[in-house]
């Protein structure tokens, strides 16, 4: 009998014991732990090609992006800030994960909109996908003045139109990649041109601190050579945050803005320094409350 | 033979003694609150986790960082990339005592102010943390906790940047909220 109670007593203690230390044991690992990964980029764009990343919900983004002129053309141009263009625009984020943008580039008159799309979100945990998913679709067109009145200029004629796939994978905190396949359709090229051209988007982000990250964006473009002098774009950058802003300081070889622009339109090459300083700026204000 | 059967039956009785000596939840309801000139910041969290052992006083939360939602989503993203870095520390969590736990009656109707010392887990830092502002209310035989603290966000280690020191209030008051089931 005596065993019996100093058995018990013995158990009392240990479990009290226990009780003390560790009161939550067994309650936390009941939670599901589906988690969604976010903050894989900064922005909603590399530089120039969307990223991975989706506007909040109730978000609308005002972005302003500037491209300067080649860099090589030293102080008369005071290298290339002499020659902006610039791109506004708005982007709204409709729900989680739907982004609807609408923006005008000053070179062309270029307006061009599109519809962003998530179909997959990152996750880890029980039923999680290891990569994100994002349907992407534009739509540019120019809405300059039509130069030789004798022929018509139709909408048509100004448009192109591009359908993007985004799959991404933050991989670490601060490591994030992504792969962009993308079709570019122009309704009217130069007679030795292709009208639908394929690219393939690279976009890359590392966290270098809390509020800076390195962001590199490349398209090899499949069939834009050798029939045009087309090169592929490759922007290299620095994502900023401030609070509600970010700048993204980059150099390019290409002042495209838009999906037509920066993947059909480049034509300057890295390799002869044909290389030019731009700017995004973002900023990000609530226009709708989320409860 | 019949040793071992005694042996098992006050094993499991000390067991199930204990575990009624606890309370629990999984939806305690954690917010915090920031005034600041240009804009106050204020989130919650509605699926904290608690427990308080009757017999002790002894009671622990801990709430997932990423579950806080904020009015803006711009505003989640900063807490958790920037400020908490919940990739790094994904949990917070609070391990302490009723100070005079022997006032409570948890059998008896009424609302008790309890006095609540402890340790405060966040950002991988640990800080003692001592409010006279909690209470326990027992209603129809449930056990409904509620407390309120300030910490200072320096103090654990969270940095403000120089750029956003005007508009980001330096002490936090966080607020808790939990209505207790037996386990």
């Amino acid at each position: 009998m005596k065993i019996i109670i100093h058995t018990i007593f013995c158990f009392c203690l240990i479990s009290s014991l226990n009780a003390q230390t560790d009161l939550l044991k067994g309650l936390e690992d009941s939670i599901p732990k589906k988690e969604y990964i976010s903050s894989a980029f900064k922005s909603t764009r590399v530089v120039n090609a969307h990223s991975m990343e989706m506007l909040g919900a109730g978000s609308m983004d005002f972005r302003i992006l500037h491209r300067f002129g080649p860099i090589d053309q030293g102080f008369d141009q005071f290298f290339g800030l002499d020659q902006a263009s610039m791109r506004m625009g708005f982007d709204f984020g409709v729900t989680k994960d739907l982004t609807l943008g609408i923006g005008r580039s000053t070179f062309k008159k270029d307006v061009d909109a599109f519809v962003k799309y998530r179909v997959v979100q990152q996750s880890k945990g029980p039923k999680s996908t290891p990569f994100s998913l994002i349907a992407f679709a534009g739509l540019s067109t120019y809405t300059y003045k039509n130069p030789d009145p004798t022929k018509p200029f139709t909408f048509s004629d100004r448009s192109a139109y591009y359908l993007q796939a985004i799959i991404g994978k933050k991989i670490s905190t601060n490591f994030s990649m992504q792969l962009s396949p993308t079709l570019v359709h122009r309704n009217i090229v130069q007679p030795n041109d292709e009208k639908d051209i394929y690219a393939l988007g690279f976009g890359v982000r590392y966290k270098i601190s809390k509020r800076m990250a390195l962001i590199v964006d490349y398209f090899y473009v499949a069939n834009g050579f050798p029939n045009t002098f087309g090169t592929n774009p490759l922007s290299i950058g620095l994502d900023i945050e401030t609070g509600g802003h970010i700048f993204q300081l980059n150099f390019s070889n290409t002042a495209g803005m838009n999906e037509r622009s920066f993947i059909t339109e480049t034509v300057n090459r890295w390799g002869k320094g044909e290389v030019q300083f731009g700017f995004n700026l973002s900023r990000t204000f609530n226009i709708r409350s989320r409860k | 033979m019949k040793k071992v059967y005694l042996i098992a039956i006050g094993i499991i009785l000390v067991f199930i003694c204990n575990a009624q000596n606890r309370l629990i939840t999984k939806a305690a309801t954690i917010s915090f609150y920031s005034k600041a000139p240009m804009e106050n910041i204020e989130a919650t969290n509605k699926s904290g986790i608690s427990v308080i052992d009757k017999n002790t006083g002894q009671l622990e939360f801990s709430v997932l960082l990423k579950g806080f939602n904020f009015e803006r989503a711009l505003m989640q993203e900063h807490f958790n990339e920037n400020y908490v870095e919940s990739d790094q520390f994904p949990k917070a969590g609070f391990k302490g005592k009723i100070t005079d736990q022997t006032k409570v009656n948890f059998a008896k109707d009424a609302i008790y102010n309890v006095p609540i010392t402890g340790i405060l887990t966040l950002h991988g830092v640990s800080k003692e943390i001592t409010t006279t502002a909690a209470t326990i209310t027992i209603r129809n035989g449930i056990t409904e906790g509620e407390a309120a603290f300030n910490i200072n966000v320096a103090d654990f280690n969270i940095k403000i940047p120089s750029i956003v020191k005007d508009k980001i209030a330096k002490t936090v008051k966080i607020t808790v909220k939990a209505t207790y089931q037996t386990l």
